[in-house]
């Protein structure tokens, strides 16, 4: 029986694994009286969202700006030193905790510093290959991911790359302790259907970028055109600046397709459900995306989803594989939401179908067989007898 | 010609791209012309680059290195006002870093290569400040504004006694939408730095080992990105056949990355499309020369570009190019080509016909690589264009 809990995050953006990390430990607070201890590696909106549910230890902004400054300078090392010393000191209640969470490849990198012996770790993983090297590659990781009692990941390609030998690019991780769970995402409340009789609004979400494909969303509206079957269709893009340049870039493309005014960058917001749930399609643009939970949460909400193949496991679910779109072709995504906007009554029962599926995939559903393998893991891990 | 001057020039990095070289090339035609002293001529640069031994071998060059942007950047997040006093501190700290062994005084000309040299030029220290400034501005709209972070554009480029613009594209943006006066900007066609009137030394074609040897190659050339388009490279090679009568049709990028990791981002999207076959990314090469002349075509797929280099230097060696009309490529090519060479921006389609009908037609293919190259030789080659230029300038500045 777990009754204390650290999870490490690696910031407390509003994005997939804080998302999903939220969502499961509000549930393990709430349905199994776990008390809850969270260290943050950076901030972000679901900080207090975090501190809700228990004691929140977040990365100070001071040490953030001598990292910063530490790589401006070109010695980025220089700031090792104190981000180790507040990383010793945050992981510290690990020691009377019955199982860690790791909730993230990223948040790995914080394991080195639990305090010894260290309790049973529970890695949660949701990443493809260009995470994974962008973090600094497969062989580091893998090390780090060795010593959990537990990986947990979304959906079969994250299977397939933990479990793949280091060697090729993967974390080695036995098959054996490996389990798949769909990430627990919250019902929604009912939300207004979008009036088919005014303009259309097709929608991405995710942080600008190249991963999710921002910019490929950009192309899509050029490709689909001002109006379908008479409608003038508008399109969003529900989400914030990853920071690595594109989202410049991917304002400037709006204007040089001439689209500005018809693509709308929303940045962040709260109410990005509610903005799910009013668009007539969700396209999921990504390039690398194992589970995204906004596909999950339009489903629910009623909105079609339509995408790139890396980006729809969904629509395998929901028994219509054919329509994921291979070699992220723009134009045969393009004439998918083209046909959507035409017949809406195609679109809805896309909607059903996915909405089915999805209903897999909500916490009431999800959360309990997670938490069963969790504690199954760290029971083992503990040498207590189940 | 007017006396030797000492000259300092500015820029903001010596990467293999085409203001740095254009740069490295008017410092040694100037040098050979006696038109500046070489023994005062020096070259502030923000970083470093592969440039930086050319300019080196014409010039006294300082890098100012990256710990001066510190200050810079820090000064911009207090606010718009505080960010001259931060450029000079930066430039300031870069120079003592690095000090000349002997101070040859204050400069009798500064030149600011590009739209980022000229924010650098302004916060030189005063000696500097008190020369008259010539912007030789390579960037078209996007390019000004991100380079001078948008707001002040006009300010900072109005301080420059003339203003080179290296295509008719780019003079309409500084005069139509920044509001420059028109007889302050000057528009001279860039060179094909050591390109002779009697043309370029023949070299050895290059392709990637992969590429067989009766392949036909469609080239792009430039740093992987979002501005030289090396997604619509990638989408045209998407359009295009997998054979052209008989022979496979392969598509050869050469240029290193943008911003770091743009160059991992284009090969997972090469696997991502399933063009790995089909597709080679060769990286930085220190000549690109062997490699363009590999190429049966070169595809220009800029979003901008003010005047591409590359056009110049593949039509220098007889190579026919095909690309979007984005900037000055319609002012490198021939007018009565421009049917069969220029497609509209993003009209993937467009593109990809013009590239395949090429393809398909060798004469008509080396009869429009002819036509270049005519063109080339006689507009763009090195000593005359920058004579051209310096006369122009000097008239200007004594005008002003």
């Amino acid at each position: 029986m777990i009754r204390r809990l650290l999870a490490i995050g690696h910031d407390a953006s509003r994005t997939g694994a804080p998302a999903t990390l939220l969502e499961l430990l509000r549930w393990a607070h709430r349905e199994r009286g776990v008390e809850v201890t969270t260290v943050l590696l950076a901030g972000g909106p679901l900080a207090d969202a975090f501190a809700e549910i228990g004691t929140v230890r977040a990365f100070p902004p001071a040490l953030l700006n001598t990292r910063q400054a530490a790589s401006v300078l070109g010695h980025p090392r220089w700031s090792g030193p104190t981000e180790r010393a507040w990383l010793r000191r945050a992981l510290a209640p690990a020691a009377g905790v019955d199982v860690v969470i790791a909730s993230s490849a990223a948040s790995l990198r914080a394991l080195p510093y639990l305090p010894r012996p260290a309790p049973p770790v529970v890695a949660h993983l949701h990443e493809l290959d260009g995470v994974l090297d962008a973090l600094g590659g497969s062989a580091h990781l893998a090390a780090l991911a060795a010593s959990a009692a537990l990986t947990v990941v979304p959906s079969d390609a994250v299977a397939d790359l933990v479990s793949r030998r280091v060697g090729a690019g993967g974390l080695g991780l036995p098959v054996r302790r490996v389990r798949r769970h769909p990430e627990p995402v919250r019902p929604p409340a009912r939300h207004p259907r979008p009036d088919h009789t005014g303009a259309a609004l097709v929608v991405g979400c995710g942080t600008i970028g190249w991963r999710k494909g921002t910019d490929l969303f950009v192309a899509l509206a050029h490709a689909v055109g001002p109006e379908v079957a008479g409608r003038e269709v508008r399109w969003a893009w529900i989400g914030g600046d990853s920071g690595d340049g594109t989202a410049a870039d991917v304002r400037d493309e709006i204007g040089l397709r001439g689209l500005t005014g018809r693509v709308h960058l929303t940045g962040e917001v709260d109410d990005a459900p509610l903005r799910l749930a009013a668009a007539d399609i969700l396209t999921v643009t990504s390039r690398e995306d194992p589970y995204p939970l906004v596909a999950v949460e339009a489903a629910l909400a009623g909105t079609p989803v339509v995408g790139f193949r890396p980006g729809t496991t969904l629509l395998a679910e929901a028994g219509q594989d054919s329509l994921r779109v291979d070699h992220l072709d723009v134009e045969v995504l393009a004439t998918q939401v083209a046909e959507l906007l035409t017949a809406p009554d195609r679109g809805r029962l896309l909607a059903g179908d996915q909405a089915r599926a999805a209903t897999g995939a909500t916490t009431p559903l999800v959360a309990p067989a997670l938490w069963a393998d969790i504690e199954a893991a760290a029971t083992l891990a503990n040498g207590i007898p189940p | 010609m007017i006396r030797p001057r000492a000259l300092l020039a500015v820029a903001r990095d010596a990467s293999r791209t085409g203001a740095p070289r254009i740069l490295a090339s008017l410092l040694d035609e100037l040098g050979v012309d006696g038109a500046i002293d070489p023994e005062r001529t020096r070259v502030v640069l923000g970083r470093g680059g592969p440039v930086e031994d050319e300019l080196g071998r014409v010039a006294s060059v300082r890098v100012l290195g990256p710990a001066s942007d510190l200050a810079s950047r820090a000064a911009a997040r207090l606010g718009p006002r505080a960010r001259p006093l931060g450029d000079r501190a930066a430039v300031g700290v870069g120079l003592a870093r690095r000090p000349v062994r002997s101070d040859p005084g204050p400069p009798d000309l500064v030149w600011a290569n590009g739209a980022a040299a000229v924010r650098m030029a302004t916060a030189l220290p005063r000696p500097a400040r008190r020369a008259p400034l010539v912007a030789h501005v390579h960037e078209m709209s996007i390019g000004v504004r991100r380079s001078l972070d948008g707001g002040g554009a006009r300010q900072l480029l109005d301080r420059a006694a003339v203003i080179v613009a290296v295509s008719r594209a780019v003079a309409t943006h500084l005069v139509d939408d920044l509001g420059l006066p028109t007889d302050r900007v000057a528009v001279h066609h860039a060179w094909v730095p050591g390109l002779a009137p009697h043309g370029l030394t023949p070299v050895t074609p290059c392709r990637p080992l992969l590429v067989p040897d009766d392949a036909l190659v469609v080239g792009g050339c430039g740093a992987i990105g979002w501005r030289k388009g090396t997604d619509l490279f990638l989408d045209l090679a998407r359009r295009l056949p997998r054979r052209i009568d008989g022979r496979p049709v392969h598509l050869v990028w050469v240029g290193g990355p943008d911003r770091p990791g743009d160059d991992r981002r284009a090969a997972a999207d090469v696997a991502l499309r399933g063009l790995d076959s089909r597709v080679h990314f060769v990286g930085e090469v220190d000549d690109a020369g062997p490699w363009l002349a590999g190429f049966d075509l070169l595809a220009l797929t800029s979003r901008q570009d003010p005047f591409p280099l590359v056009v110049l230097e593949a039509g220098a060696r007889g190579v026919a190019v095909v690309g979007f009309r984005s900037g000055g490529l319609t002012e490198a090519i021939p007018d009565g080509d421009h049917d069969i060479s220029v497609a509209e921006l993003f009209d993937g389609d467009g593109l990809a016909e013009r590239v395949e009908a090429l393809l398909a037609a060798p004469h008509a293919r080396r009869a429009l690589g002819g036509d270049l190259r005519t063109r080339v030789l006689s507009r763009h080659a090195a000593a005359p264009s920058v004579r051209a230029l310096w006369s122009d300038v000097a008239a200007r500045l004594a005008r002003a």
